[in-house]
């Protein structure tokens, strides 16, 4: 009786979990594979509650896996049935549930769609579905009890050392895969080749930043640095165009992630806005040059500026929208600061949106001009890669040199507590402006990019959910940390744009990783030390566990 | 945190010591009253114009008092911007549609006066426990592994669960837009004599309907036990501890509360707008958050009052400016600001002690 209890629990989960992956519509997607994610998620769920509940016989363990086993795939048997039964009699269940169609079933029950609405008996189906989940969770169970604890070794000195040198090496092999994937006798994964080396690409880049991370100062260190260094600059030489495209995408949220921190994890603002500034840089730019803007139609005389001029003419604007909109929120705090910003945010879209003469309302503007050298255009991806690379190495360089800086203190000091701050003479009106007008001139110069990226631009591309992409892309990479920012606009910006045929479910999977890194490791994948330090505070001093009081 | 807190409430209007804000203040009302002096001289709308605007105001406003009760609850206690609300209001919105549908199917929405009554009511208690068991949930799954985290951790992970919450109910229920059935007892109007004033029975049920929700409210907040432990932890989790109440269990019939009404008010808002998608809670989400802060975010009769104002300045706001109605968006964004700006608790707002600001 009892491991009928602790077995229910879980397998609750567990049957929320598959009937949520069985809703949003998997063996839809997927056909019969579904089935096999299913005896995936089982079986490991089944292993990680075998393996937390330690000390308990191996009868027990089994019988509890077999509950977490027969009970959620019983219930998603019944459903199925039921389903197949309203499908054979020409309900249509999509009415409710969009994604349960008669395929859906089909896939779970080895039949086809035809099959299906024909009236087929599923039982036989669902009897091997219900068997193969079972099994896969008792497998799990089974799995769980063997004896780990044996299989760590102690490592030789030799070894030891050996495994120091691995996160250099790492990196390197990637590069490597990455450079064979572009020979042309290659042809591994044919039409899809470009995106895995773009996977290839990314975990080389993260690999790189926390190999830095791992190994101590020295040459080694150095050499490796120019190594990488040397390589992420051919890396634009070596992509196709897709490649480029996307990883121009990726630096220019690199370049805004970079601002925002200096906001959001310098000095402690909480900006919900950010866009705000973004869309300033680029539609001054867009408005200043394409042929298709008001100014450029109504100015007589007026051609339009290069590149080279609306870049320092964006910058400039958005210190003057940063500085404006820092000056009335000087006194705000915390959550009321979000809300401010948001709204600023907001009314700039809105204002885009129906300015309608000036900015082109909904149709926006179109055919923003690329930048030129000497008529040479470079408006291809590869070379906005190499402008955008260019740019966020000098926005990086003035990141880290203000953080070193006594503003960069200031600002910390002030996120820590504004009125000790004060005390030690630090000015709160010009620090808190510095942070603002430093996250909008480089948003705006990420934004002017982005427009030269696009070519058109539309006031719904400056919608809240920017904001949001590039505050959550710096806390996943651990807030306040530069290296962080790269990491996370990786993990949020480029891996969706590669995981393209998964489209319906990357919100959702980010949006479920977004809840579950908070829970686990809510410092972000590459924290700063001092932020890391901040946050698991408590946990290196001695102190019993009290039970914890809500705060 | 006073919530009705009779000894914390702070009634009297200050402008702060700055004489700038004062002087800017006094600027911007009188280029404001100018602006609409013009616009009324140059446009003559109707006594009967503007009457129709202000009981949409009215309407909107009790919408956006449901859902800004939910997010006052939530400040209150945990201080924390549930930023999902919103989308708990959607899926209380989504099972009214789904319950209304059902009703029409087994026709009573179109039947008699008593069975097309019953099944807005049920409707109505449908979305609310949808509404419910997501909202608790949500405070389970994503925010109390947060408790003791630093402030933007469990602010990510709302807006993560906001955003998981739309695309869920996106894959699951598809992209069309559903359209609400009305039951024929709300469906038809009332002619105010022969004034020309029209005001629809959905409008009235809303209306009516929030006023008497938020009363209920006020009463449990206010005369229960469970109110009064609620007042507590407001004030100090800590000591509430201490004091025997469970913070735990308050702090989910806090999330409970807010959900119900938010339930509602999701229901509401299908049967005003006729139609929900799963985008259909974000804004006025955001919208009734904004009318929480107006009005002092943590105090409820502030929520109340700044949802009301909130709704009439949209309604009547764009016309009496001179300005194409989409700027309803941009007006409450400024009144937003122009309140942070001039009187940064909010216009009920108590002083907020440095932990909590």
């Amino acid at each position: 009786m009892r491991t009928f209890v602790s077995g229910l629990r879980p397998a609750l989960i567990v049957f929320a979990i598959v009937l949520y992956l069985n809703l949003i519509g998997f063996p839809l997607k997927f056909g019969s594979v579904a089935i096999w994610v299913f005896a995936a998620v089982l079986f490991l769920f089944s292993f990680v509650v075998s393996r937390r509940a330690k000390g308990s016989s191996p009868i027990l363990a089994i019988t509890r896996s077999l509950i977490i086993g027969l009970l959620p795939s019983l219930g998603l048997a019944l459903l199925t049935y039921v389903f197949a039964l309203m499908q054979a009699s020409q309900v249509t269940v999509q009415a409710v549930f969009a994604q349960i169609l008669p395929p859906h079933t089909a896939a779970l029950t080895g039949l086809t769609g035809e099959q299906v609405i024909a009236g087929e008996s599923v039982l036989p189906g669902l009897a091997s579905l219900v068997l193969i989940l079972t099994s896969a969770s008792v497998l799990g169970g089974v799995v769980s009890l063997l004896p780990y604890e044996k299989l760590k070794t102690i490592h030789s000195e030799k070894t030891q050392s050996l495994l120091s040198t691995l996160p250099l090496l790492v990196p390197m092999a990637l590069f490597t895969a990455y450079l064979s994937l572009k020979l042309p006798s290659v042809q591994l994964f044919g039409s899809q080749e470009n995106i895995f080396g773009l996977l290839l690409l990314y975990i080389f880049f993260g690999a790189s930043l926390f190999a830095l991370r791992a190994i101590p100062q020295g040459n080694a260190k150095t050499s490796f640095m120019i190594v990488a260094m040397l390589a992420t600059l051919s890396v634009p030489l070596l992509n196709d165009q897709f490649q480029n495209s996307v990883l121009g995408f990726v630096v220019i949220f690199i370049i805004m992630g970079i601002g925002l921190n200096i906001v959001v994890g310098f000095a402690g603002l909480l900006d919900l806005g950010y866009v705000a500034f973004f869309a300033v840089g680029a539609y001054s730019y867009a408005l200043l040059s394409s042929p298709d803007s008001w100014i450029l139609q109504n100015v007589p005389g007026f051609e339009g500026v290069t590149f080279w001029a609306g870049l320092p003419i964006a910058i400039v604007l958005g210190l003057i929208a940063g500085i404006l909109l820092g000056i009335p929120v000087l006194r705000l705090r915390g959550d009321y600061l979000a809300i401010v910003t948001l709204g600023f945010g907001e009314i700039i879209r809105l204002i885009l949106l129906n300015l309608r003469e000036y900015t082109g309302g909904p149709g926006g503007v179109i055919g923003v001009p690329p930048p030129f050298i000497f008529d040479v255009s470079l408006g291809k991806p590869r070379d906005i890669l190499f402008l955008s690379l260019a740019l966020s190495a000098i926005v990086t360089f003035i990141a880290v040199r203000l953080r070193d800086s006594r503003i960069g203190r200031s600002w910390v000091a002030m996120r820590e507590d504004e009125h000790v701050a004060q005390a030690m003479g630090i000015n709160l009106v010009s620090t808190k402006l510095l942070a603002f007008a430093f996250g909008a001139v480089f948003a705006s110069l990420s934004g002017t990019l982005y427009a030269v990226r696009q070519v058109n631009i539309f006031p719904d591309n400056f919608a809240l959910d920017v904001s949001i992409n590039v505050l959550a892309l710096i806390i996943i990479g651990g807030i306040g940390s530069i290296e962080g920012v790269v990491i996370g606009a990786i993990a949020l910006i480029g891996l969706p744009e590669v995981l393209r045929s998964v489209n319906e479910y990357r919100i959702v999977t980010f949006a479920a990783l977004l809840v579950a890194m908070m829970a686990i490791r809510p410092e972000g994948l590459l924290p700063s030390l001092r932020r890391k330090r901040e946050l698991h505070a408590g946990e290196q001093e001695n102190i019993p566990r009290r039970k914890k009081i809500a705060r | 945190m006073a919530f009705l807190n009779p000894a914390k409430k702070t009634w009297g209007i200050s402008l702060g010591p700055s004489a700038y804000r004062l002087v800017g203040l006094v600027i911007l009302l009188a280029a404001l009253a100018w602006r609409v002096n013009n616009v009324l001289s140059l446009q003559s709308y109707t006594a009967q114009y503007w009457t129709l605007q202000l009981i949409n105001g009215l309407i909107l406003g009790g919408l956006y008092a449901l859902v800004a009760m939910g997010y006052t609850l939530v400040y209150g206690i945990l201080l924390m911007i549930n930023f999902a609300h919103g989308e708990v209001m959607m899926i209380g919105g989504f099972a009214g549609y789904f319950a209304l549908t059902g009703f029409q199917t087994l026709g009573w929405t179109n039947g008699t006066p008593f069975e097309s009554g019953l099944s807005v009511v049920l409707a109505l208690l449908v979305g609310m426990l949808a509404s419910l068991i997501a909202g608790i949930a949500l405070e389970r799954i994503a925010y109390r592994p947060l408790r003791n985290a630093p402030r933007l951790v469990p602010l990510i992970s709302a807006v993560g669960a906001s955003f998981f919450l739309q695309y869920t109910v996106l894959l699951i229920f598809g992209v069309t837009p559903h359209y609400y059935q009305k039951p024929a007892i709300i469906s038809s109007g009332l002619s105010v004599g022969d004034t020309g004033v029209f005001i629809s029975y959905t409008g009235l049920f809303i209306f009516f309907s929030s006023i008497f929700l938020m009363l209920m409210l006020y009463l449990i907040v206010s005369r229960s036990k469970m109110g009064r432990a609620m007042r507590s932890v407001a004030e100090s989790k800590e000591i509430s501890a201490l004091m025997g109440v469970n913070v735990d269990k308050v702090i989910v019939f806090t999330f409970a509360l807010g959900s119900v009404l938010a339930g509602a008010a999701g229901v509401m808002l299908g049967l005003h707008n006729t139609v929900m998608k799963f985008n259909s809670g974000f804004f006025p989400g955001i919208k009734a958050f904004t009318a929480a802060v107006i009005g002092g975010i943590g105090n409820l009769p502030g929520a109340l009052l700044g949802a009301f104002s909130l709704g009439i300045l949209e309604a009547v706001g764009p016309s009496a400016l001179g300005l194409p109605s989409e700027y309803k968006d941009v007006i409450a964004f400024s009144v937003l600001i122009l309140v942070l700006i001039f009187r940064p608790t909010g216009i009920l707002g108590e002083v907020l002690s440095e932990g909590k600001a």
